[in-house]
């Protein structure tokens, strides 16, 4: 499969990819058709990648592929050089909690926990003491906009402030890698430009982003490389740089 | 870089589980209370259970405390060489007084000389195949009284120990023992078949021809039943008139010991020592079975009772707490997707679930036990019974309760465990 891109430079290139998948597929079980088919992706470090195309194309499962919460059935995913897809539980848990920073559609806040407990969340399994936590917890939201409502209840906050939190949530821990699955899709205008201004943001500051998103117009703001996905086991690709 | 991170895993401290439990409780008080309602109800009844077993445990031992035997019999056990020595020293009876738990003690054998005992209304005794015997019927009962009366000589301090009552006349006392009087009475049933009916007027039996007054007839005694049936003379005036007991005519005197409730088993481990010093081991102490074996049989059965009772609860109560947290970890799956998605291992899922499960038990506990003392103290009141509540069956039940809970939230537990973070993420979190 021929993934078609637009490579700018990017900030720190790498000889090898930091995600590299090779033919990978994804079967559901008890489902026919693959809802991913012999996928192909390379990423290098400090590239923003937005990853767009129709609903059911596929993208939520490439992105669950690549943040390690699916196996591939078919093919093969190497992280930073390493084959992960036969990885033990133990160790894709480590990668995932340690490299890997997701957004979700939606923000996936504990709505009864203050903005600083849900920030705080990731870093609970990170061997970090409570005020480390505390301190790495209020500068993601330093970074995002949302120090100064950190005491407030998440159910308090409106939707873009919401994914703004799970934006900070996935970064708290500086991953090498920040996953956004459509993050300004129940986002007005302005929530999604803020959202997009952040993502770009982030990747200035070198982190490597991977972003599916169903808004071209999105895609086309924020992207230095634009994949579109393959519908099912078909390739669709296309070049949609800005 | 990647390599070397794989080999350490991520990590969750065992303060940080407890901490993000309790957090994860307050948060959501409802349905905290609710999961602890279960632990709450199991706990109360299984303390209620164990109070009320050691509740009634004691009433059953306070009922059986006035059935426990008061009596203790000592006698030799083997005749005396020497057939003119009583085989208990002087001052016997004063001594064995003296002990704690004694109310009376007093000597006293069976009247049984080498020649049969005669017991008669009239001077000359009646015998079977005279020709007086053959003039009546009446004549012929009296005869056959006289020759089945028994003849005890007895001590006031055995009256006393056997607990006598009169329905008419007096004990002999002190007195009458010094004085060597040729006194008796008469149990009711001796003196029904010798035709004593009341004492109105002079009544005299004449016991193997030795002319004794009737002074009193013994219509009920606690000890030595077969005192109703006999005649009763002073322990001195049987040896004045007969010599000492002759233990090889079956004339073996024993002592009647009247004892409290309960101190029956100290003092006839005492008494022998009290007797003799010397030769302790040649007296023979009985005492009647108590109701000891009974009581304990009585209070065993009702403690399994309330236990089983108490453990079936605790088994549902259990069952209940593993039904709402599994309730509760279905509607939380997006959480715990979460959870695995940012670094969460299966192990972690299970601490959270199981450290919450335990926590909501052990406030379950908490509230549960002071529950269970009060409905203990409420259900005694209401009965009139003395509240008995064993420490060891309070103070660990909050703990209780956490074993409980911990071992109620394993399974859901392992369900959350298993929870895949692809599968859960598309939903939105409640919580």
């Amino acid at each position: 499969m021929a993934i078609e891109s637009l490579t700018q430079p990017i900030s720190r290139p790498s000889a090898q990819p930091l995600i590299e998948l090779r033919g990978a597929g994804v079967t559901y079980p008890g489902r026919r058709s693959p809802a991913l088919s012999a996928f192909d992706l390379a990423v290098r470090h400090g590239e923003l990648v937005t990853l767009t195309g129709p609903p059911g194309s596929g993208k939520s499962t490439l992105l669950s592929v690549v943040g390690l919460l699916l196996r591939p059935t078919t093919g093969s995913y190497l992280l930073n050089g390493l084959e992960v897809t036969r990885l033990g539980d133990k160790d894709r848990t480590a990668l995932r909690g340690r490299l890997i920073g997701r957004v979700f559609q939606q923000p996936q806040l504990l709505a009864s926990r203050s903005v600083l407990d849900n920030v705080v969340l990731p870093l609970l399994y990170a061997e970090l003491r409570r005020q480390q936590r505390s301190t790495a917890a209020a500068a993601a939201l330093e970074r995002v906009g949302m120090a100064h409502r950190m005491h407030a209840l998440a159910r308090e906050l409106p939707a873009g402030e919401q994914q703004r939190v799970a934006i900070a949530r996935a970064i708290a821990g500086n991953p090498s890698l920040l996953l956004c699955d459509d993050p300004t899709a129940t986002l007005d205008e302005p929530a999604a430009a803020q959202v997009i201004g952040l993502l770009v943001g982030l990747h200035k500051e070198g982190t490597t982003v991977l972003v599916a998103t169903r808004d071209q117009l999105a895609a086309a703001h924020s992207s230095r490389r634009l994949v579109v996905a393959p519908i099912g086991s078909g390739t669709l690709a296309g070049d949609l740089s800005p | 870089m990647i390599r070397r991170r794989i080999s350490r895993p991520t990590r969750l401290r065992l303060a940080d589980a407890i901490g993000e439990a309790c957090t994860a409780i307050l948060a959501k008080p409802a349905r905290a209370m609710v999961t602890s309602l279960g632990t709450l109800l199991c706990v109360a009844w299984f303390v209620t259970a164990l109070g009320l077993a050691s509740t009634a445990g004691g009433q059953v031992t306070s009922a059986f405390a006035h059935r426990l035997p008061t009596h203790v019999l000592i006698s030799p056990k083997r005749a005396s060489p020497a057939p003119a020595a009583m085989p208990y020293p002087a001052g016997t009876e004063q001594r064995l007084g003296a002990l704690h738990g004694v109310i009376a003690a007093g000597v006293f054998w069976p009247l049984r000389l080498r020649h049969r005992v005669v017991v008669s209304a009239r001077p000359q005794p009646a015998t079977v195949g005279s020709p007086r015997a053959a003039r009546g019927r009446t004549a012929d009962n009296r005869a056959r009284a006289a020759r089945q009366t028994p003849v005890m000589a007895a001590s006031p301090g055995f009256l006393a120990a056997a607990a006598v009552k009169l329905s008419s006349g007096r004990l002999f006392g002190a007195w009458d023992q010094a004085h060597r009087a040729q006194v008796c009475l008469a149990g009711v049933v001796a003196a029904r078949a010798l035709g004593i009916s009341h004492l109105r007027h002079q009544r005299t039996l004449y016991i193997d021809d030795v002319p004794c007054a009737v002074i009193g007839i013994i219509s009920r005694a606690n000890a030595r039943q077969p005192i109703l049936r006999s005649v009763v003379l002073p322990s001195a005036t049987a040896i004045a008139q007969w010599g000492p007991p002759d233990e090889r005519a079956g004339a073996m005197p024993s002592v009647l010991i009247r004892t409290r409730p309960g101190a029956a088993r100290l003092v006839a481990r005492q008494a022998p020592f009290v007797i003799s010093q010397d030769r302790p081991d040649q007296f023979l102490v009985r005492r009647p079975p108590g109701p000891g074996q009974l009581r304990d049989q009585v209070a065993a059965t009702l403690t399994s009772l309330f236990y089983a009772l108490g453990w079936v609860s605790l088994a549902i109560g259990t069952l209940s707490i593993a039904s709402v947290t599994w309730l509760s970890v279905r509607e939380r799956s997006a959480e715990f997707g979460l959870r695995r998605a940012v670094g969460a291992r299966r192990l972690h899922i299970l601490a959270h679930v199981v450290c919450e499960s335990a926590i909501l038990g052990l406030i379950g506990g908490l509230a549960g036990a002071s529950l269970g003392v009060a409905m203990i103290i409420l259900l005694a009141r209401a009965r009139g019974w003395i509240p008995v509540v064993a420490p060891l069956t309070v103070l660990p039940a909050p703990l209780g309760g956490a074993a409980a809970g911990m071992l109620a939230g394993v399974i859901p537990a392992m369900f959350a465990a298993r929870i895949q973070p692809a599968e859960t993420l598309s939903r939105s979190l409640a919580i």
